[in-house]
């Protein structure tokens, strides 16, 4: 329930004289670091199924700096640590990303993948497991509205698995995220609603929702609080630097940042009145 | 346990007073208003040419003992006009004194120089007192006297922030303060978020901040005592005032119930800003209300009756679909009783239940939570000489949390309902404690307190491998809550936990001359209750939490030392006085920690210490048409949470860290002038170091989000804050023919249009997709009226 801090500071921007203005802060530097973003999305439902899903490696930069980091010279691949296969990665373009070769990399349920990078002379390791997803029932369009104004409400209906805990990440399109886990619905069907502001007749949404481990929910939490989605609040925890699952195993001080994870995913088009 | 030694200590005590020296008597009594029968609290009673003198205490008691004699005796208080008595002294006598008050402004002190002297000698330091009159006076916001805003200017008291609730004194945290209302436990003192506090102006008597040297009748939060008397009600006539406001409006009722024997007091305060918004479109609330009520009545001279209630509630809603509710209802039933004239005891009984729930309609949730408990305190003041008085008593508290109960809120929800597990606890202090006057020049207050906690049974407790309940996983470094192995289940009145402590408390004063005196004094105090917040200034989603199998009890130690200075023949005075102090068990939380509908706490938490020291210093000018203070506070608030063995990184690496509620510098200028008999002007003038923040120092993309990175904790500032208030008073001549007086309070809050930033924030541009840090500043200058009227 991350939202309800975020809810809780918007009430207090609506109800008092306050006002925000950009200003000019002069943030303190640190060393780089590596960033590996490697999510997957496999798509059980699809024959043959479909793995939406690349590496990315970038250096960490100051804070306001508007040229990004790429990295386009590490050696990339993924193992499956249950069966000994090696899917090589090869960089393509110069954003720092690596695809698998021949999209051979096609995820499946009970084996044991490891991410291994060689960069800068160092070996950086992160190892998961294909997390199972329910699909979405549907979606629809409602007429409510939570502040009042342009927003666009959207009704997700999904039904948890009663045999597992899960947690979910929902990508709500628009680089818009909802973490949730199944405590409160173990096994029942699960209806929420969303609000996007400033939509357009007949624009198309598509939902997604993924299938995480526990830390990678703990771990997208802490991120999605982190990336200002809603502007800081006094609510909000003391930020610290969220760290994933991916080890430097030459030398343990020089972590990297990022996620490895291999997510079920079900999708939904809904096109908006 | 310690009572029969007790007795047998006194009753010798006793036997040898009468056995040394010349015969004495004891003349003890209750001093009141005359115009309400109000009991006055702090009034001095004393015979100068004796240098002896006492004061009355929070139920406007007294008890002297002089020789056989005949005397001059004088009683003043601050607002009232002195009386002096000649007093022919021969047996115990019953002595009730009835003061006029000196006229509407509550400003005016004329002590005389003896008065003064007994100031100078009393022990008591770190003691802020105010009186409803000044609080009135004080500029607010929105033109809202309050008392948490009063406080705040005072040294050594201080506020995270604009929008936090709560007050932060000498460096503790918010939970740390015991916040008592005619002697019940009050749990939030804010309304909406921190900008009012729950205690309506009108209905406070008096008000005393102890901020270190805090004797051994209080217990149970470490930092500082916010003891709140409240008015009982004028049982001579009717009377009614209040306060029509731009936010919020109050009204007080009084009367007799039975003329000069009983009366009754009902106050009403409520905020309606709400009701404009939905002119704008906002279909959105937040609104409070509370209600306070007092019953007294005078069985006869040896017996009083006290009955009170307070109600308060906060309710937030935007668009119903997301709606907040909170507050604290107290029940208080007070008996005093004499046992003799220099017995005064008073029995309580307290039931107080404090709530907050929330709704979130397009989840299809709701969730309620609260603690009740009920508190039972008996409490002794013994007059045993002129130079010595004995306080002594019992307190019991027992607790019910419920840290949570969900329910779906609509039938087509699919939330399950679910009850987080409740918890009890049973809080018990026997405490004793002495006023001394040792000699001419030195005079101390020693006490004891016993205080113990016991955590009882509950239906489950989760067992983890060696009874840890967070473990640090060493490849990530991060710590993560540990996977339970059990659950235990408890009979209710079986001990999960046991906790004891006695705590000594000690303050000295010793007086130089009439005009200058040294105070110090030490404490050593325990808090069982613990507030769970993550966040940089407290929300009202906050738990309250018991010490337990996994949660140790806070313990502080404090000490003070501090120079006190009257000028000589003026109104000027000067305090100056510095603190340290050290607090075990303080919790800290593991990154991310989610505290909301959290049935395992422990999971999240880790133990560490804090420790805060700091310089006071505050000159002051009472009297006269112009008067005020300037407080100034140098201090510093700091924590670490090393971690549990040496592979663990702790918070910060193990490192000490600035809380979020320190203030380096924070200096506050109150003044007031009375022009004439119909205006009076105010002002305030606040400078505080800005509040500790964390600035990232990189950044990062991942899946197309912008990801700050951070560094140490809390070792940026925010820019500083500061502001100016101005208020100006007008009190019309009073029409003899009617019985309404009125008076106008025009203020302006933030005259110079500051935009104070309550927090900085980082984030991407939506149409740049650049970074950009954003300041919020919640007021800027905020014009405002007050009209308030009594009849």
């Amino acid at each position: 329930m991350v939202m309800k801090k975020h809810l809780y500071y918007l009430l207090f921007l609506l109800l008092f004289w306050s006002c925000q203005d950009v200003i000019e802060i002069d943030t303190p530097s640190t060393e780089a670091r590596l960033v590996v973003d490697a999510n997957f999305n496999v798509y059980n439902n699809q024959n043959p199924t479909w793995v939406d899903g690349w590496i990315k490696l970038s250096l960490t930069t100051d804070y306001f700096d508007i040229e990004k980091n790429p990295i386009n010279d590490a050696q990339v691949s993924i193992t499956n640590v249950t069966d000994g296969t090696v899917y090589p990665f090869t960089s393509i373009g110069s954003a720092g990303f690596y695809k698998s070769a021949n999209d051979s990399f096609v995820p499946k349920f009970n084996n044991l993948y490891q991410l291994n990078i060689i960069y800068n002379t160092e070996n950086y390791s992160a190892e998961t497991t294909l997390i199972p997803s329910v699909p979405i029932n549907k979606v629809t369009e409602g007429d409510g509205s939570l502040f009042g104004g342009d927003d666009t409400e959207i009704i997700v209906e999904y039904t948890d698995d009663p045999s597992r805990d899960d947690y979910y990440l929902f990508d709500l399109d628009f680089n818009e995220f909802l973490t949730t886990e199944d405590e409160f619905y173990q096994g029942e069907t699960f209806i929420f609603s969303y609000f996007y502001d400033d939509l357009n007749s007949d624009q198309e949404v598509t939902i997604k929702i993924m299938g995480l481990e526990e830390q990678f929910y703990n771990y997208m939490n802490n991120i999605l609080e982190q990336s200002g989605e809603g502007g800081g609040s006094p609510f909000q925890p003391t930020p610290s630097t969220i760290r994933g699952n991916i080890v430097n195993t030459s030398n343990s001080a020089n972590f990297a940042l990022g996620y490895f994870s291999i997510s079920e995913t079900y999708s939904y088009t809904l096109t908006i009145n | 346990m310690n009572r029969p030694l007790v007795w047998f200590f006194l009753s010798i005590l006793c036997n040898l007073q009468t056995i040394a020296g010349q015969e004495k008597f004891t003349l003890h009594g209750t001093v009141s208003d005359i115009a309400s029968n109000e009991t006055l609290i702090g009034v001095t009673i004393a015979v100068p040419e004796l240098q002896v003198g006492v004061i009355t205490n929070e139920y406007g008691f007294y008890s002297i003992t002089l020789p056989k004699g005949t005397y001059q005796i004088s009683i003043s208080s601050i607002g009232y006009k002195e009386i002096i008595k000649t007093i022919d002294v021969n047996k115990n006598t019953t002595l009730n004194l009835q003061l006029t008050e000196e006229a509407e402004q509550l400003e005016e002190i004329i002590l005389t120089e003896d008065i003064e002297k007994l100031e100078i000698r009393k022990p008591q330091m770190s003691v802020n007192s105010l009186s409803a009159g000044s609080i009135k006076k004080i500029p607010a916001i929105l033109g809202e006297a309050d008392v948490l805003k009063s406080i705040l200017l005072l040294p050594g008291v201080t506020s995270a922030g604009e929008g936090a609730s709560g007050f932060n004194v000498r460096g503790g945290s918010v939970d740390q303060n015991l916040i008592l209302l005619d002697e019940a436990t009050i749990f939030n003192s804010s309304h909406l978020f921190g900008f009012f506090s729950v205690f309506n102006p009108d209905a406070i008597k008096d008000l005393k901040l102890y901020k270190g040297g805090i004797p051994a009748k209080y217990g149970g939060r470490v930092s500082s005592v916010l003891d709140i008397y409240q008015k009982e009600g004028n049982s001579k006539e009717f009377k009614a005032n209040g306060g029509i406001g731009i936010v919020s409006s109050r009204l007080l009722l009084e009367g007799p119930l039975k003329k000069d024997q009983g009366a009754f007091l009902l106050a009403g305060r409520s905020s309606y800003a709400h009701l404009f918004l939905p002119l704008f479109d906002n279909d959105n609330k937040a609104y409070f209300y509370d209600l306070n009520t007092k019953l007294n009545y005078r069985l006869n001279k040896n017996n009083n009756l006290y009955v009170s209630g307070y109600f308060g509630r906060d309710v937030f809603s935007i668009s119903n679909s997301f709606i907040n509710t909170y507050g604290n209802s107290v029940v208080n039933l007070r008996w005093n009783h004499l046992f003799s004239e220099k017995i005064f005891s008073n029995l309580s009984l307290i039931y107080s239940d404090y709530f907050y729930g929330l709704e979130l309609d397009f989840v299809g949730f709701k969730w309620n939570s609260g603690i009740q408990n009920f508190n039972v305190k008996y409490d002794f003041k013994h007059y045993i000489s002129n130079d010595l008085k004995l306080n002594y008593g019992i307190n019991n508290t027992y607790y019910r949390f419920n840290p949570g109960e969900i329910e779906p809120n609509r039938s087509d929800s699919g939330i399950t309902p679910r009850k987080l597990i409740n918890k009890y606890a049973n809080e018990f202090a026997a405490y004793i404690d002495a006023e001394h006057k040792v000699t001419e020049n030195i005079t101390l207050q020693y006490g004891l307190r016993w205080s113990n906690f016991t955590r009882l049974g509950q239906e489950k407790l989760f067992i983890y491998n060696n009874n840890q309940a967070v473990d640090f996983n060493q490849d990530f470094q991060i710590y993560e809550s540990a996977d339970p192995i059990g659950i235990e289940k408890f009979a209710r009145d079986a001990q999960i936990a046991n906790f004891n402590n006695l705590e000594p408390r000690l303050a000295l004063s010793y007086a130089i001359n009439d005009l200058n005196s040294v105070k110090a004094s030490y404490n050593h105090m325990a808090q069982y209750l613990h507030l769970l917040s993550n966040t940089s200034s407290p929300t009202p989603l906050d738990v309250w939490t018991p010490s337990g199998k996994f949660i140790q009890p806070q313990i502080l130690d404090q000490f003070a030392i501090g120079y006190f200075k009257n000028l000589k023949n003026s109104d000027y005075s000067l305090e100056t006085e510095a603190f340290y102090k050290d607090i075990k068990n303080r919790i800290d939380y593991i990154d991310g920690a989610n505290l909301i509908a959290n049935d395992a706490i422990e999971q999240i938490l880790l133990k560490g210490k804090m420790r805060a020291y700091g310089l006071e210093f505050m000159f002051k000018k009472s009297g006269g048409n112009f008067n005020g203070w300037l407080s100034y506070t140098f201090s510093r608030s700091e924590q670490k949470t090393p971690g549990r063995t040496p592979i663990e990184s702790g918070i910060n690496n193990g490192k000490w860290y600035t809380t979020s509620f320190d203030k380096t510098h924070d200096l506050s200028l109150n003044t007031n002038y009375d022009l004439n008999d119909k205006w009076s002007f105010n002002s305030n003038l606040i400078f505080q170091t800005g509040q500790p923040t964390n600035y990232p120092i990189g950044n990062y993309e991942y899946q197309d989000l912008s990801i700050p990175i951070y560094g140490e904790r809390n070792k940026q500032r925010l820019p500083s804050y500061h502001r100016l208030d101005i208020a100006a008073t007008l009190t019309p001549k009073k029409n003899k023919k009617r019985k309404l007086q009125s008076q106008w309070v025009f203020g302006i809050y933030n005259a110079y249009n500051r935009k104070n930033a309550a927090s900085i924030s980082f984030g991407r541009n939506e149409d740049t997709s650049n970074n950009e840090a954003l300041r919020t500043s919640i007021f800027g200058i905020v014009p405002s009226v007050t009209y308030n009227f009594k009849f």
